[in-house]
C-alpha cells in the first residue's frame, strides 16, 4: 500500500508522534510519501515531494508555470479528470489553471491514500484525490475546527462531499467538525495521539517539596494556550505565601505579552522562560518539577499533557477542548473550568496540600492510563487499521 | 517674548500621529519646525512645517535622488564617490545615517524632539557630542512594557537616557516608569497631556441612557488593549441576565477576539466592526450608554479623553495614567486592571445609577478634559519644556 501524507513542512525531530507513525508504517509493508510546502535535510525517514513554488516575480512564475505544466503532460488524462471534476463545481478557469498549478506535485502521485495532515491543508485540493483515483483523509487539528471556520464560516462544504474517512484525535473535535457540516455519512476513527512510553519512562517521583516548588507548562507563546490565565492564579498564590518557580518551555510571537503580565502580575522573580528545548531537556525540567500546568482556551488534545501523565506528573488542566479526554478529573489529574484563574488558584492548592500517598496514586494512575491506551503501538495498529478499512 | 526656535520633530515618517500633527500646527506659529522622515507618503501637509526627506523607504528612486541631492550639495567629491559607491553597494542605512547628518546640519536646530524611544538609535552621535539639546517623547508601550520584558532594551535606554536633556510624558505615571530606567535630581521630568481641538467635541446634551445598555470600545486589537477581558466581562453579564449590546469599533477580523466571542456564546451580544472615520466614531459615541476601557497598559488613552469630551460616560481600567484621568465615581468610574469581574460589577452599578448621578458624572467628565487637555494648554507646555531644556542644557555645558 502506498500512502500519501500532506503537511506544511516534514515533522521536526521532536514530533515523536509523526516520526513514530511513518517508521510503523514503513515496517509494516506501507510506502510511505511526504507532500509538502518546505523541504527539510534533517528529516530523512521517507521520499519528501516538494510543493510547486510561487514567486512574486511574474517572470519568474512565468517560468516555473510552463515547467510544471510540461511535467504534467504524460499525466494529461489526470489532469482532465481533475479539470471535468473543478468544472463540476463550477470553478472559474482561470481559477482551475491556478488550482492545477498549485497541485501539480499532488496530481503527479501514486498513491493508494491521499492524507491531508489537517482540515485546512485540503482546502483548494479536495478533488486531487479522486483524480488520480486514490481515496482521500484528513486529520483534524484544533485550528481547523476551533479557529478557522469561525473566521470563514461554510469552508468546508467542498472537504465533505470530497473526503472518504476522517481522523479525529478527540470527540471533542468531532463533535466541532459535526457542528462545521460533516455528514454522519462519512466514516471517522478517533485514533489519540501517543506517547513512546520508552522514551517517557516513569520513574517514581518523590512529592515531597523539599526547596523551591516548581511549576511547568510547556506551550507555545500564544494566547490559545491562556499563560497569562496561570500566571494570575499563580499571583493569587503567591498573595497567599506560596513560593514557588514557574517554568515556560516553548517560544512563540506573544512574548511580549506574557512577559509583561509576569511584571505586573509581580511574578518577574518566579517565572522562568526557558526558551524551545531539545526533547531530552524537556524531559529533564519535566522531571524536576512539582506540578504540571496546561491552562489552555482550546487544544485538540494535547500531547505535552499526555507526556507529562506518561512521566506521572501530577497535571491540573483546563477543560478546554479534548483536554478533559486527556486527563481524567480527579484519576490521573485534575481538571478546572476555563477561563477562571481563581478557580485554577484553588486547585492549585488543594494538590499543594494533598497527601503524598494521594499524590502518588494520582501519579500511578496517569503513567499507566497513558501506557495502556496511549502507546504508539496501539496508535500504529489503529491507523494500519484505518488504511485497510478498503469499504470507507 | 522668548526668541523663535528652530524645531525638529522626528518619529522617523512624515505621517505623524494626531498629537503629534496638532502639536505642530501650535508651534509652527512661532517657530521654524521640521518634520524629517524615511516615510515620504503623506496626503495633507501641515501648513507652516517644513518636511525633509532623508532617503525613502518606499521608492528607491527618490531615495537614491534624495541621498545624490544632499551629497552634491555638500560638494565634497570625496563624499560625493563614497556616496556612489554605497550606493551601488546598497548601504541604506549608512546613506540614510549620512543624510540625517548632512539635514542637521543644515538645519542647526535649537532642539530635537524625539517623538519614541525606539527612534533613539538614529541620534546616538547627537547624543554623544551634546551640541544639541535633545527632547524624549515617553510612551505607553515603549516605556511601560519593553523595558521591563526585553532587559537589553533596559541597558540601552539606560545608558543614553542621562544623555537626554528633556523629557515629556503624557502622564505621571509615565514619568515613574522613566525613572524606573534611569532617575536622577538634575533629570527633567515633564507632564505634557494630551490636547484636543475641544470646540470640535460638542458635549452630547440630553443623554438617554439606552435600554438594553450599549457597550462601546474604540480601537484598534493588541493584547494590551485586554478586550479579551472585557469578553470575559460580557460573559459574567449574560450570565447574571444583564441586557446589554457590546461593540468593539477596530476589533473585525481579530482572530482572538472572533474566538472568544464563538466560545463564550457571545455572538448575539458582541459586535466587532471595522475601522470607521471619526466622524462615524463620535457619531456611535454619542449613541451609546458607556465606553468600556478594558486595557492592561496605556500611556494616557486618548479614545478616553475623547469620550469625556463628547459627554460619554467612561468605565476604565486603572492601568497607566487613567487614574490622572478618572477619579472614581467623580470623572467616571475605576477598576484594577485584568478583573473582568469588577468591570462587570461596574456596570451593573452603573446601570443602577440615577440619571442625575450619570449627568454630573457628565458634566465633571468635560470639566476635567477642558481644565487638562486643551490644545493651547499642550503647545504652551511643550514650549515651555523646550525653553526649560535650552537653559538647563546650557547651563550644564558653561560648568561642564
Amino acid at each position: 500500500m502506498r500512502i500519501g501524507i500532506v503537511l506544511s513542512q516534514p515533522p521536526g525531530y521532536s514530533e515523536t508522534f509523526f516520526r513514530s507513525k511513518i517508521l510503523g508504517l514503513q515496517e509494516n509493508g506501507v510506502e510511505v510519501r511526504l507532500f509538502c510546502q518546505h523541504r527539510n535535510d534533517e528529516f530523512t525517514l521517507c521520499p519528501i515531494v516538494v510543493s510547486p513554488k510561487v514567486s512574486k516575480n511574474p517572470f519568474l512564475q512565468l517560468c516555473f508555470f510552463i515547467k510544471e505544466f510540461v511535467l504534467l503532460l504524460p499525466y494529461l488524462f489526470t489532469v482532465i479528470r481533475y479539470v471535468k471534476l473543478e468544472r463540476a463545481e463550477e470553478t472559474l478557469w482561470v481559477q482551475i489553471i491556478k488550482k492545477v498549478y498549485l497541485n501539480a506535485h499532488l496530481l503527479k502521485a501514486k498513491v493508494d491514500w491521499l492524507h491531508f495532515g489537517f482540515a485546512t491543508m485540503a482546502l483548494g485540493s479536495e478533488t486531487v484525490a479522486k483524480a488520480i483515483g486514490a481515496k482521500m483523509a484528513v486529520s483534524f487539528r484544533g485550528f481547523d475546527m476551533v479557529v478557522y471556520p469561525v473566521k470563514y464560516p461554510g469552508c468546508y462544504t467542498k472537504l465533505w462531499k470530497y473526503v472518504d474517512k476522517v481522523h479525529t484525535i478527540s470527540d471533542y473535535l468531532l463533535e466541532l467538525a459535526k457542528k462545521n457540516g460533516l455528514p454522519d455519512s462519512i466514516p471517522t476513527s478517533k485514533i489519540t495521539p501517543a506517547v513512546a512510553m520508552k522514551i517517557f519512562a516513569h520513574k517514581t517521583s518523590n512529592f515531597k517539596v523539599s526547596n523551591d516548588l516548581v511549576f511547568i507548562t510547556t506551550a507555545r507563546l500564544h494566547w490559545i494556550k491562556g499563560v497569562v490565565s496561570t500566571l494570575e492564579a499563580l499571583a493569587i498564590l503567591k498573595e497567599k505565601g506560596f513560593a514557588f518557580t514557574y517554568k515556560i518551555i516553548g517560544e512563540g510571537k506573544e512574548y511580549e505579552r506574557i512577559a509583561f503580565a509576569a511584571y505586573q502580575l509581580g511574578l518577574k522573580d518566579e517565572v522562568q522562560f526557558l526558551g524551545k528545548l531539545p526533547h531530552e531537556e524537556v524531559q529533564k525540567a519535566l522531571e524536576d518539577a512539582h506540578i504540571y500546568l496546561q491552562y489552555s482556551k482550546q487544544e485538540g488534545f494535547c500531547n505535552a499533557v499526555l507526556e507529562a501523565q506518561a512521566m506521572g506528573k501530577l497535571c491540573i488542566v483546563s477543560n478546554a477542548g479534548g483536554l478533559a479526554e486527556n486527563v481524567l478529573h480527579g484519576q490521573t489529574g485534575w481538571v478546572v473550568a476555563k477561563n477562571n484563574p481563581k478557580a485554577l488558584a484553588n486547585q492549585i492548592e488543594k494538590v499543594l496540600y494533598m497527601t503524598d500517598e494521594e499524590k502518588a496514586h494520582i501519579s500511578k494512575n496517569a503513567s499507566e492510563r497513558v501506557r495502556k491506551e496511549f502507546d504508539t503501538e496501539k496508535q500504529l495498529l489503529a491507523f494500519l487499521d484505518f488504511y485497510k478499512d478498503k469499504n470507507a | 517674548m522668548k526668541q523663535p526656535l528652530n524645531i525638529i520633530i522626528f518619529d522617523g515618517s512624515f505621517k505623524t500621529t494626531a498629537f503629534i500633527n496638532r502639536l505642530v500646527k501650535g508651534l509652527g506659529v512661532r517657530h521654524a519646525v521640521y518634520i524629517l522622515g524615511f516615510n515620504e507618503e503623506l496626503n495633507h501637509k501641515i501648513k507652516g512645517v517644513q518636511y525633509v526627506a532623508l532617503g525613502s523607504n518606499q521608492s528607491k528612486v527618490r531615495f537614491v535622488k534624495t541621498t545624490l541631492g544632499y551629497a552634491l550639495q555638500s560638494g565634497s567629491v570625496q563624499k560625493i564617490a563614497l556616496t556612489i559607491k554605497n550606493l551601488f553597494q546598497g548601504n541604506k542605512k549608512q546613506l540614510q545615517e549620512q543624510n540625517l547628518r548632512f539635514v542637521l546640519n543644515s538645519i542647526q536646530p535649537d532642539i530635537i524632539h524625539l517623538q519614541w524611544p525606539s527612534v533613539i538609535s538614529w541620534f546616538e552621535e547627537t547624543l554623544r557630542e551634546q551640541n544639541t539639546p535633545v527632547v524624549l517623547s515617553q510612551r505607553g508601550f515603549h516605556n511601560n512594557v519593553r523595558p521591563f520584558v526585553e532587559p537589553e532594551n533596559f541597558t540601552y535606554l539606560k545608558h543614553w537616557y542621562p544623555k537626554i536633556a528633556g523629557f515629556h510624558s503624557v502622564s505621571k505615571d509615565l514619568i515613574n516608569n522613566g525613572d524606573k530606567i534611569w532617575a536622577s535630581p538634575s533629570k527633567l521630568n515633564r507632564v505634557v497631556y494630551t490636547g484636543l481641538p475641544l470646540s470640535d467635541f460638542s458635549f452630547s446634551s440630553p443623554y438617554n441612557l439606552a435600554q438594553p445598555l450599549k457597550l462601546l470600545s474604540v480601537g484598534r486589537t493588541h493584547w494590551k488593549k485586554g478586550y479579551d477581558y472585557a469578553l470575559q466581562t460580557c460573559c459574567i453579564l449574560k450570565e447574571r441576565k444583564v441586557p446589554f449590546h457590546y461593540s468593539i469599533v477596530g476589533g473585525a477580523g481579530d482572530e482572538e477576539l472572533q474566538f472568544l466571542i464563538a466560545d463564550l456564546g457571545l455572538e448575539n451580544e458582541v459586535s466587532l466592526i471595522g475601522r470607521l472615520p471619526q466622524k462615524e466614531v463620535f457619531r456611535r459615541m454619542h449613541e451609546a450608554s458607556l465606553l468600556l476601557m478594558p486595557s492592561v497598559e496605556e500611556g494616557l488613552p486618548n479614545v478616553v479623553v475623547e469620550a469625556m469630551a463628547l459627554g460619554l460616560p467612561v468605565l476604565s481600567t486603572d492601568c497607566g495614567g487613567v487614574p490622572e484621568l478618572i477619579a472614581d465615581g467623580v470623572t467616571g468610574w475605576v477598576v484594577p486592571v485584568r478583573d473582568a469581574e469588577a468591570m462587570a460589577d461596574g456596570v451593573i452599578r452603573f446601570k443602577g445609577l440615577p440619571q442625575e448621578d450619570i449627568e454630573a458624572v457628565r458634566v465633571a467628565a468635560r470639566k476635567k478634559v477642558e481644565l487638562q487637555h486643551s490644545e493651547e494648554g499642550m503647545v504652551a507646555a511643550m514650549e515651555c519644556l523646550y525653553f526649560e531644556t535650552l537653559s538647563s542644557f546650557s547651563h550644564l555645558k558653561r560648568t561642564k
